[in-house]
């Protein structure tokens, strides 16, 4: 919290000319294109990953395993990677123009900068998040329920329509709030992209500007604007609630016949796939055979993998231990103080890199001393940033233990230190270890919090690939580039392997 | 009056090795409510799922008011058929409110009359006033009570239940069984009742009809399908039966307790046959009788009833149940005095 006060702190006393910045057209201008670059990404992301997630969990689609895993893996490619792999394809002058160039004598094709570009990129990025959620609702929906709508005279379609869709709705909006999270607070698609969001604009404030407060006074703004998110997020839950009201066992869900739509539903799926996985990956694949081709070394990679390792390792590890305490607290001894922890925790969520980076850069400067720049400062940074993403697994496993599984084993004699080691502890272990992997994965792909807070001469993959990417040397950014998906994936793999809801 | 409203004719149906309908036969008349009753696992959730249009079946006729909706080469979609399916988890639609689920399948063009409609049904049910509530604000009960109200409302040609009062808790089920079976007769719809529970079945059905693996063994009213029943499996079914050995001589079962009256349900019996008597609880009653060489093993108090386990000479043991105030103690030498008029039933 305390770098949080400091922010706001140092806001107050910026000067008349931050003021003056803040309240120029320059920044409401920046409001307006985060805003509409958030909405767009969110839209296509649910026109893309609803029906996959429908197609691959309800229909009789050829291929659906094959379908359902290769919709998900476009999670472990980093928003900055995913953007310069694009850009090497449709950008000026890139692959794709020079295809045409050969083949139809065409010179000059859309810019792929700017808002469309950003919004496609993004999209295809970020897809998955939604696409996960809802697959996981789908399968949830008990069939008898759409059998009823069905026995009350609605046809297929519009029993899903009127039935199926709206009680997706709550995991269509955690889904979109992800998105759009990921939106707002992204670096590296949009300053590749060239198109200036809030998060960009910070850092470009960050970078040139001497007078630091005006990023400050940007960032509690950005931060703002994500609570503002959440908040309409939480509202539109309403009354309602999803779960199923009665008390039976569910069915299994029997498949429905695609019948003439089963190839063009194959096709959408193709489609998505080629553009969200087999055009990026078979690029990182070009460039690196072009890198290695030229002599680009790749031992320089190995230390900044290990960097990442070490980094995104001991986050994992401090966030997964803090979080059995809290987590236990929290569901244990529900009150006032668990709530405030709670939602504390909650606006963690919210919390763009940028935003905490600069304020423990600040807060560091002036009294952190020896802390600042070193690795436990952006660690502590990374353990603000995702603790709350370890505290939602690791809560979720405290709350199915029931508190009779502790009572019983009491009633048999066990002290509570025996309780926690015999009972406790070996039921959420599971749920801290999928946290940990969480933490490791997201930390892994890490950004803005370690340009500006990682030590002078410390490179991890990410600011290495960042570095070469944004001066255009992409054969050197794709090794690295490749070792972050690698590393990635195996935490990806194993938390959908553990997670039955997520499970393909 | 007696129309057929719907007819299953030789219904089969597997899923890989199991079959699940064999050779199913079912006729439901108009306005009457028919109670299908058998164990879990006899076919009972698939011939509903069957009639209601969610599963195909493999051969035979389904008929509903003499159209064909399920052959083999013939499949009306479920929303085309007018069948009326309530399932045992309610389904209700968790995002609409009580209101619009009753509304749901309702086909009247106008708001007024649906909302009139609504408001009816929700009368027939006991549930004035909780238009606007939402399934998860209701108990168990009401949810069950909405989930008819909204089948009721949607005007169908037949409605079938699947085990409808399995989730409610036994002190209400009684009065929600009443409530329902009252809405179902004032709209007069042929209805069929699928439950593994007896008293169920009987108390709100009209005609019972006893399945076992994928086959019906015998449709009939409560009453004679407890008092005779066509094979071991059916009066198995409908009540606690004891069987009693006996050799059939000319009119007599000729048994350890004496001879008896007999009838054979399926006439396959002739004199000399070796057969095996059913014994109801309340057939005999037990008299104290210090020479006699039945004893009494257990007891089982009831409070509305006493049922005694007696052992027979032979070993055979049969229940018999007596009145609350019998006081006969564990070891007591008893005789057994038929208290039955009617022949007994041989297998």
């Amino acid at each position: 919290m305390i770098p949080f006060v400091y922010l706001i702190v140092r806001a107050f006393d910026a000067s008349d000319l931050a003021w003056q910045l803040l309240f120029r057209f320059k920044t409401l201008h920046t409001l307006f294109n985060t805003l509409v670059l958030t909405l767009g990404v969110v839209f296509v992301s649910i026109v893309i990953s609803l029906p996959m997630a429908w197609l691959t969990v309800r229909t009789d689609l050829p291929f659906r395993r094959f379908w359902s895993i290769l919709g998900a893996l476009p999670i472990v490619i980093p928003s900055y990677v995913g953007a310069f792999l694009y850009i090497t394809v449709f950008g000026p002058k890139a692959l794709f123009q020079q295809l045409l160039e050969i083949i139809f004598g065409i010179e000059k094709i859309p810019s792929f900068y700017g808002l469309s570009g950003a919004i496609i990129v993004l999209s295809l990025l970020s897809y998955p998040y939604i696409y996960l959620i809802v697959r996981a609702s789908i399968s949830n929906i008990d069939s008898s329920i759409e059998d009823s709508a069905r026995s009350l005279g609605r046809s297929s379609f519009k029993t899903f329509i009127t039935v199926t869709l709206p009680m997706l709705r709550p995991a269509l909006a955690a889904g979109a709030l992800l998105v759009a999270l990921y939106v707002i607070s992204d670096f590296g698609a949009v300053s590749l992209m060239r198109y200036p969001t809030f998060t960009w604009s910070i850092y470009q404030q960050y970078q040139g500007a001497i007078d630091r407060s005006a990023a400050a006074l940007l960032s509690i703004l950005l931060l703002l604007f994500s609570v503002v998110i959440l908040y309409l997020e939480q509202k539109s839950r309403g009354r309602i609630k999803y779960h199923r009201s009665g008390a039976g066992i569910s069915k299994r869900l029997s498949l429905i016949r695609l019948g003439k739509w089963k190839w063009p539903a194959v096709i959408f799926c193709a489609l998505v796939i080629s553009f969200s996985l087999l055009l990026p990956g078979s690029v990182l694949l070009y460039w690196l055979v072009r890198g290695v081709s030229y002599g680009e070394t790749i031992a320089s990679a190995w230390s900044s993998a290990l960097n990442s390792i070490y980094a995104s390792g001991l986050t994992a590890i401090i966030a997964g231990l803090i979080a059995i305490p809290v987590a236990a607290f929290i569901v244990r001894f529900p009150g006032r103080i668990a709530r405030l922890f709670e939602s504390i925790s909650y606006v963690g969520y919210a919390l763009p890199g940028i935003v905490i980076g600069l304020s423990l850069v600040f807060f560091g400067v002036r009294y952190g001393g020896f802390l600042y720049q070193t690795i436990l400062i952006l660690v502590f940074a990374y353990i603000v940033l995702f603790f709350p993403v370890a505290m939602g697994s690791v809560r979720s496993s405290f709350a199915q233990i029931r508190p009779s599984y502790e009572e019983a084993a009491k009633g048999l004699g066990r002290s509570n230190i025996g309780v926690m080691y015999s009972i406790t502890l070996p039921l959420v272990r599971s749920g801290v270890i999928v946290a940990m992997a969480l933490v490791f994965l997201i930390t892994m792909k890490e950004l803005t919090a370690t340009l500006i807070l990682g030590p002078l001469g410390f490179k991890t993959l990410a600011t290495q690939v960042w570095s070469f990417t944004s001066e255009a040397f992409f054969a050197k950014a794709a090794f690295p580039a490749l070792l972050i998906i690698l590393l990635s994936s195996i935490p990806t793999a194993f938390i959908m392997y553990k997670n039955r809801d997520l499970r393909l | 009056m007696n129309n057929i409203v719907l007819l299953c004719d030789k219904l089969i149906k597997s899923f890989g090795e199991t079959v699940a309908l064999n050779q199913t036969k079912i006729e439901l008349f108009n306005g009457e409510i028919l109670a299908i009753l058998g164990p879990s696992g006899c076919g009972k959730s698939t011939l509903l799922r069957a009639i209601a249009g969610f599963e195909n079946i493999d051969s035979g006729d389904i008929t509903i008011n003499g159209k064909t909706v399920s052959s083999r080469d013939k499949f009306t979609p479920a929303e085309k058929r007018r069948v009326g399916m309530v399932f045992q988890d309610y389904a209700l639609f968790p995002h609409l409110t009580v209101e619009d689920n009753v509304g749901f399948g309702t086909k009247s063009s106008s708001k007024s009359d649906k909302a009139a409609l609504v408001k009816q049904m929700l009368k027939l049910v006991d549930l004035d006033g909780m238009e606007v509530r939402y399934p998860h604000e209701l108990s168990g009960g009401q949810q069950q009570r909405v989930a008819v109200a909204r089948t009721l409302a949607a005007n169908p040609v037949t409605i079938l239940l699947d085990e409808p009062f399995s989730n409610l808790d036994a002190t209400m089920r009684t009065e929600i069984r009443n409530t329902v079976r009252h809405a179902l007769q004032g709209r007069g719809v042929a209805t069929i009742i699928v439950t593994h529970d007896r008293e169920e079945a009987f108390t709100i059905a009209d005609r019972v009809a006893v399945m076992n693996s994928g086959q019906i063994e015998q449709v009939d009213t409560p009453e004679n399908m407890y008092r005779s029943p066509v094979s071991k499996f059916v009066a198995n079914m409908t009540g606690t039966a004891n069987f009693m050995p006996a050799t059939i001589t000319s009119n007599r079962a000729v048994t350890e307790l004496g001879k008896f009256q007999w009838i054979s349900p399926t006439n396959g019996i002739v004199e000399g046959d070796e057969v095996e008597l059913l014994v109801r609880p309340d057939d005999f009653l037990v008299l104290p009788n210090p020479n006699a060489s039945v004893t009494v093993t257990s007891r089982e108090y009831r409070g509305d009833a006493m049922v005694l386990s007696v052992e027979l000479g032979s070993g055979n043991t049969i229940q018999c149940r007596q009145g609350p105030y019998s006081d006969l103690p564990v070891g007591t030498s008893v005789d057994l005095v038929p208290s039955r008029s009617a022949p007994f039933v041989a297998f």
